[in-house]
């Protein structure tokens, strides 16, 4: 299990990096932001697990990937 | 409207995680089975190689003038995935990352069948040995990008 946070992500490569076409008050918006975790939650789940329909998709999924 | 950065950070955090289930949940298999077990890319190749994908979306963007307000997951998933599987010299297989974009695909209504993914991922994988039999990294995301894309005209002009 890879065991990381979305705020080790943001350090390693977002901070540093230009991104392209942001408009200056986009870019003054970024400057510290929190992530939104409610926008997070609804994307992976609120203790990063998947919901139930995800799940059952990865693992009906496993056997096709591991036979290839 | 939410901050593009964010947004990226997200999509990235998003499909890291999916990805590293997807193999936990093959590797149920590869253990009862006996046989080697897939391996998730470490935490650094991770992260290098999702800042490479920060810094080409922004050499894509210029190149093709493409105005960035949502983070397309087709495009920055498909380009971490064929790096990452690349970057770790193999250590699971291709066909995870389809099915991940396959995954994401069914937001917009339909799927496509195993055979098919087995046959994209087939040919993303001949990138960088038999180029000319390959779609490359932007063939692979441009494939689930317009299936995305039709199944909406579908739905809105049956």
């Amino acid at each position: 299990m890879l065991d990381f946070s979305v705020e080790q992500l943001r350090v390693t490569i977002l901070d540093a990096i230009p991104l392209p076409n942001l408009s200056e008050e986009q870019q003054l918006c970024s400057n510290g932001m929190i992530p939104d975790l409610q926008e997070f939650r609804d994307r992976i789940g609120s203790d990063g697990l998947f919901s139930s329909e995800e799940q059952e998709y990865f693992q009906n999924q496993a056997l096709m990937i591991v036979q290839g | 409207m939410k901050e593009y950065k964010e947004k990226l950070l997200k999509t990235v955090f998003a499909f890291l995680k999916s990805l590293d289930h997807q193999i936990d949940k093959c590797n149920e298999i590869t253990k009862m089975l006996g046989i080697q077990p897939l391996v998730m890319p470490s935490k650094e190749i991770c992260f290098r190689e999702a800042q490479w994908v920060a810094q080409h979306l922004s050499k894509h963007v210029k190149e093709y003038g493409v105005v960035q307000k949502e983070i397309d997951f087709f495009k920055v998933s498909a380009w971490l995935g064929m790096r990452l599987w690349h970057e770790s010299g193999k250590s699971f297989p291709l066909l995870a990352v389809v099915s991940i974009l396959n995954l994401e695909l069914r937001k917009s209504g339909r799927i496509l069948d195993n055979a098919q993914l087995k046959k994209i991922a087939s040919m993303a994988g001949n990138d960088g040995c038999k180029d000319e039999l390959a779609i490359g990294m932007n063939g692979l995301y441009m494939v689930f990008r317009s299936c995305y894309r039709l199944n909406f005209i579908t739905k809105t002009n049956p």
